[in-house]
């Protein structure tokens, strides 16, 4: 339905390919800062990951020279403890999710045979926060005023009392920009593998390492928000005195411990399971045959994925909680090693089925092995309570985690880069050079970590910034050191590598390794749209199966062979089958991420400085960027050109559908909102009944029905949207301007209610973490209603302007699920604060 | 915590050693499997048919990745579990109770010394703690300002120190010595230096010490 | 042109039925965790209002209601692997019944590995002692 016929004249690919350059080409100069396409905003994250990846490499080097020796003086505490704080935190928050989410931007729109990734202008804005966010953070040791509270922060040590100076708010603020940068990329990631993939490629026929991502952006959907909560009010405790993580106020540092460990486990898998997705795709290539057990790897990673949310206790083993609770935790933290370990025997299946080959990449693959599976099994051994009692905070942990992180992430990555180097470059990397690279690498990385465990089980802490002679640490901190240097000889040999090959690397054939999957025919290096026509793809493996794909493609022989009209588009299909529904119409080269990323940078920085008026400022100016960013969408002349008459028959623009990218996106924002709702509600819950002392009042100074007229009044406004939208589907769009402005007074009305409770509810916020709590919440319930107020308001104006109509009549449907979660989050908060404390009285 | 000198430590060196071997064994018959796996069908004229492939694989997927880490982990809980028991304050009359109630001892970390108190004889030393050899002693454990990590890894695992909430860790030297004990919980500036000496003595001098102590009623500096 | 829906379509689809959906990839595991929070949760709320007396070990009212609601959930989730296994063998095996076939297996497999925490992370239950 989708294809030409197959009469359909053939188009010199030369004349194809210019005329595909015009619509999707990169300008030079310092126009290319607007760009957004994604093989352009991927190369920009993986470099800007390396960098970070070096700066934080560094700072280890750092770390090491000073413990090699005992009482050393090569760094004071102070020094000592910024440091290994920041080289932890980049570590994790600005190289590794970072750079995967890059290699996922650059390889999925060509693995799933798309043109780009459904929403390029995020893709930039993504980009530009993560770039401003990392400078921003990273500036903080050049000022010396780097956070020192350890890359967990954990309170009261980072409250204001015992972490006065900025430190810790560089932590709070910078992450937090930093994490709107991973959350935006992952939904991009999401809806792009759900619904812009090629024809008729189902779910089972994605590449595993599409899979992997899948995963891995919803995890960090809703697994990033405990954390921005939790840092949202740890920066209200420490700027306004709000009392959260406050026991002598009735809060609990435990809350902090809990919401950030309920986001930093799961962490650790969205940073393994994408490089296990790589490893799934290098094994069959060099076993030169198919993945073994694709659905028990595709059921693994899932599994994975999910039971990953039930461990984070096990970091907790030493705070106390009593031994059967414990016990839930230690029997999921061991489970989970079953899926890991059916994704490595699939692995092992496969090469016994095949006939491998070496090579550079599989050299990497076979240290990740190693290294991984040593890993793994210290992580079984933390799991057993009373073993992770004795080693729980010193070396031993240092140890496993840099054998699960380094072995699990890194080793996969770099032989991800370096299978995947011809395809970005067009060049071949030196065989000997990288070899050395891999061994002065893996030697140095055993040498330095392997004695490490030693280390920590004679008894040497963590985050010391120095010991004692004598207690027998002396040695064996040597020796990690000294090879630590070896180590890093061998990172230095792989960067020299990789800048060689830029210059002296033989020309790459166009798919080195006789891959089977399709990104290697989209261009080595690959073309600015990927592909002049759309394949039709029915299998696991396209180009085992139809080697002359990349010339068919190249000559229009498949679908949407034309960018004649001047717009970029790729196909939008059902997310499981893959089955073609729409045709994605997607934006242009843009300033809105920049000017936006830009604005929020600022933003950041007036919080930093604690100039709170000009924030105020400033954070609407970044509302009013976002919105007028917003309006340049659908059916605006600029987001999509002509009317896609020209398109083939039976298939619209997506705006001119009831579903599209945006719904999509809009639902995934939802969930990471809920997500956050949810850990809103849990530390409510917490506080109330769990904390010791905890100081709740008899009667909830809520009231019993404000909540519930707020709700009815979200709730009414939502009824009228989606009235508006029933009747669009029912073809008549009379009206559509007055549901939508009747929305609005509705939302008005509600948020009014709302200010009236925080008006009447004598709230203490600095005086009891309970009234926190309530205002905390009333305030982000006012927020939501103000938000979706203004977008009923602004699909009124673009009612009035013509860019919503009936044959527009795309975007009120996607509003409306913002209403929803406004309706039931009122709801949730009349239930669970206003009526449930009443419901029992005075407290225990 | 390799030279245990109590039961809670001595049963969870026993446990890691045991740990060891077992992951080792793994790690090497892992590694082996893959390198062979590597080099076995190199220069292999015909290759296992896909249905052949699909079937050995289900044989190394569901042996190696379901079946060895379920046998692995039950061994390790089946003998493993009874090693947690010994630091537990669980009074005796309780099922996994492991003895008779010990003194209790009132340990409280602050930035960056450990004040401890003995409350049935008012006795308080600053970064010192003494008790009686083969009889348990019940920690009592909290916090001043931020969190710390009351260890002593000769005698046993660690417990938080939060504050806002009191712990309790039961310990037992199985022999007279002196041994160290280090906060372990990042808790600041000088959180490297903030250790203890921890002195087991025999039941009877320990009782004579507590006594004079206690009669003298001396206690530690307490401006730091 | 295509009918936006989420009720199967013809074909295979309709060979699974309501089983093959989707969504049934993320239900299992979602609920397992839901489970795991409330068990979780539940246990710490009962600990800090109304703890059993710890002289009963672990033959008390809070463990039972653990064990109980851990053996409903996991037998809950073994029906649905069930269910969606035959769901699968009910697909005609031919490449336009792959799509389906592999939604309702790995479905199946998802609410097995459901089950299979269900029981094992409740196990603890059985011989722990709680709020100690």
């Amino acid at each position: 339905m989708t294809e030409p016929a197959a009469t359909a004249p053939l188009r010199d690919p030369a004349e194809l390919h210019a005329e595909f350059e015009a619509v999707w080409g990169n300008p030079k100069g310092w126009r290319a800062l607007s760009v957004v396409n994604h093989t352009s905003v991927a190369k920009r994250f993986m470099a800007t990951g390396v960098v970070f990846f070096l700066i934080a490499g560094l700072l280890g080097m750092l770390l090491r020279a000073q413990l090699a020796q005992p009482g050393q003086g090569f760094m004071g505490a102070a020094a000592y403890n910024q440091v290994f704080t920041m080289h932890g935190t980049m570590m994790m928050f600005l190289f590794a999710v970072p750079i995967q989410q890059g290699l996922a931007a650059y390889l999925l729109p060509k693995m799933l045979g798309a043109r780009d990734l459904a929403f390029p202008r995020l893709g930039a804005f993504s980009y530009w926060c993560y770039l401003f966010g990392g400078i921003i953070f990273t500036s903080s040791l050049l000022l010396g005023l780097a956070p020192d509270a350890g890359w967990f922060m954990y309170t009261p040590l980072s409250s204001n009392t015992y972490s006065p100076g900025m430190g810790a708010d560089f932590w709070l603020l910078g992450i937090t920009f930093i994490e709107i940068s991973t959350m935006a990329a992952a939904i991009d990631i999401v809806v792009s593998i759900l619904r812009a993939r090629a024809a008729g490629m189902g779910l089972h026929q994605m590449p595993i390492f599409a899979w992997s991502m899948l995963i891995t952006s919803l995890m960090v959907i809703v697994g990033f928000p405990p954390l921005i909560l939790g840092s949202i009010l740890l920066e209200l405790e420490r700027a306004a005195g709000w009392a959260f993580f406050d026991p002598t106020r009735g809060g609990d540092p435990l809350l902090w411990q809990h919401l950030f460990w309920l986001f930093a486990h799961p962490e650790v898998y969205i940073i393994f399971l994408p490089a296990a997705g790589v490893v799934s795709m290098l094994v069959p290539v060099f076993a030169r045959r198919p993945l073994v057990g694709y659905r028990w790897v595709v059921v693994s990673m899932i599994g994975t994925g999910f039971i990953s949310f039930g461990l984070w206790v096990h970091h907790m083993f030493a705070v106390g909680i009593p031994a059967l609770s414990q016990a839930f935790f230690a029997m999921a933290s061991m489970l989970v090693a079953i899926p890991t370990g059916i994704q490595l025997f699939a692995w092992i299946a496969t090469l016994w089925a095949g006939r491998p080959v070496w090579s550079v990449p599989m050299l990497w693959v076979c240290g990740f092995l190693v290294i991984f599976v040593a890993g793994g099994l210290t992580g079984v051994m933390l799991a057993f309570v009373p073993f992770n009692w004795q080693v729980h905070d010193t070396h031993f942990v240092v140890a496993h985690f840099h054998y699960v992180l380094i072995g699990g992430m890194l080793f996969p990555l770099i032989g991800g880069i370096y299978y995947w180097l011809p395809h970005i470059s067009g060049r071949m990397p030196s065989e000997r050079l990288a070899k050395t690279g891999f061994w002065l690498t893996f030697i140095g990385f055993n040498g330095t970590f392997l004695i490490m465990h030693w280390t920590g089980l004679l008894g040497m802490p963590r985050r010391v910034y120095t010991y004692d002679a004598g207690l027998g640490w002396d040695l064996p901190n040597l020796v990690s050191s000294v090879f630590s240097f070896v180590m890093a000889f061998g990172i230095a040999t792989l960067l020299l590598d990789l800048a060689l090959h830029w210059r002296y690397g033989r020309k790459a054939p166009l798919n080195p390794w006789h891959a089977d999957t399709l990104e290697w025919a989209s261009g080595t290096p690959p073309l600015s749209y990927n592909f002049a026509s759309l394949p039709r793809i029915a299998t696991r493996h396209p180009l085992w199966d139809a080697p002359d794909l990349p010339q068919t493609i190249a000559a229009g022989q498949h679908a949407l062979p034309q960018a004649a009209h001047g717009r970029r588009e790729t196909l939008g299909v059902d997310a499981v089958s893959g089955r073609v529904r729409e045709v994605i119409h997607l934006p242009g080269n843009s300033w809105w991420p920049l000017v936006a990323g830009a604005t929020l940078a600022l933003l950041c920085l007036a919080l930093l400085l604690k100039m709170y008026l000009p924030a105020v400022a400033v954070a609407l100016a970044a509302v009013a960027v976002l919105l007028r960013w917003s309006w340049e969408n659908g059916a605006h002349p600029s987001a999509a050109a002509g009317e896609g008459h020209d398109l083939p028959q039976g298939l619209k623009l997506h705006s001119r559908t009831f579903d599209g990218p945006g719904l999509w996106g809009m639902g995934l924002t939802m969930l990471a909102d809920a997500a956050l709702y949810a850990s809103l509600l849990f530390g409510w819950l917490y506080l109330w009944t769990v904390v010791p002392g905890g100081q709740v009042p008899a009667e909830s100074p809520l009231g019993t029905w404000a909540l519930a007229a707020v709700t009815a009044l979200f709730g009414a406004g939502l009824w009228t949207l989606r009235r508006a939208v029933r009747r669009l589907r029912a073809g008549s769009d009379a009206g559509l301007q007055t549901h939508l402005w009747w929305a609005t007074g509705l939302g008005v009305a509600g948020c009014g209610g709302l200010l009236w409770v925080l008006a009447h509810a004598a709230l203490q916020p600095t005086l009891r973490a309970h009234d926190a709590v309530l205002n905390f919440t009333l305030l982000f319930l006012l927020l939501h209603g103000a938000l979706a107020s203004v977008l009923a308001a602004l699909q009124a104006l673009r009612v009035h302007r013509g860019h919503v109509r009936l044959s527009a009549p795309y975007e009120p449907g996607v509003v409306a699920l913002l209403w929803q979660f406004c309706t039931v989050a009122s709801a949730l908060a009349w239930a669970l604060m206003a009526l449930l404390p009443m419901a029992f009285g005075a407290p225990p | 915590m390799l030279d245990p000198a109590g039961p809670s430590a001595q049963a969870i060196a026993a446990v890691w050693w045991w740990m060891l071997g077992g992951a080792t064994l793994v790690l090497i018959a892992v590694v082996c499997v893959w390198l062979l796996a590597m080099w076995r069908n190199r220069f292999a004229p015909t290759l296992a048919s896909d249905s052949e492939a699909a079937r050995n694989g289900q044989r190394w997927i569901v042996g190696g990745g379901i079946v060895l880490p379920v046998v692995v982990i039950t061994a390790l809980l089946v003998f493993g579990t009874s090693a947690g028991q010994h630091q537990l304050p669980l009074p005796p009359a309780w099922p996994g109770g492991a003895g008779p109630a010990g003194l209790r001892i009132d340990v409280t970390g602050q930035q960056w010394w450990w004040s401890l108190h003995y409350p049935g004889s008012g006795v308080r030393l600053r970064n010192e703690l003494r008790l009686p050899v083969g009889r348990p002693v019940d920690i009592h454990v909290g916090s001043r300002d931020v969190i710390h990590s009351f260890w002593v890894p000769r005698l046993g695992g660690k417990l938080d120190a939060i504050p806002g909430r009191t712990g309790v860790v039961r310990l037992q030297a199985d022999q007279p010595g002196t041994f160290r004990g280090q906060c372990a919980e990042f808790c600041g500036l000088n959180h490297a230096h903030m250790v203890m000496t921890v002195i087991a003595m025999p039941a009877a001098e320990f009782d004579a010490w507590l006594a004079s102590r206690s009669a003298t009623n001396v206690s530690g500096e307490e401006n730091d | 042109m295509t009918p936006r829906t989420h009720a199967p379509g013809p074909g295979p689809e309709r060979a699974a039925g309501l089983a093959g959906h989707a969504w049934h990839l993320a239900l299992g595991l979602t609920l397992w965790f839901v489970w795991f929070c409330a068990t979780y949760g539940g246990v710490a709320v009962a600990c800090a209002v109304a703890p059993p007396s710890p002289a009963l070990g672990p033959v008390n009212w809070l463990n039972a209601t653990v064990l109980l609601l851990a053996a409903t959930c996991t037998s809950a989730f073994g029906c649905a692997a069930w269910v969606s296994l035959r769901a699968a063998r009910r697909v005609p095996a031919d490449a336009a019944g792959a799509g389906p076939r592999f939604i309702a297996r790995s479905a199946s497999a998802l609410y097995a590995t459901a089950a299979l925490s269900t029981a094992l992370v409740a196990l603890p239950a059985m011989l722990l002692t709680p709020c100690t």
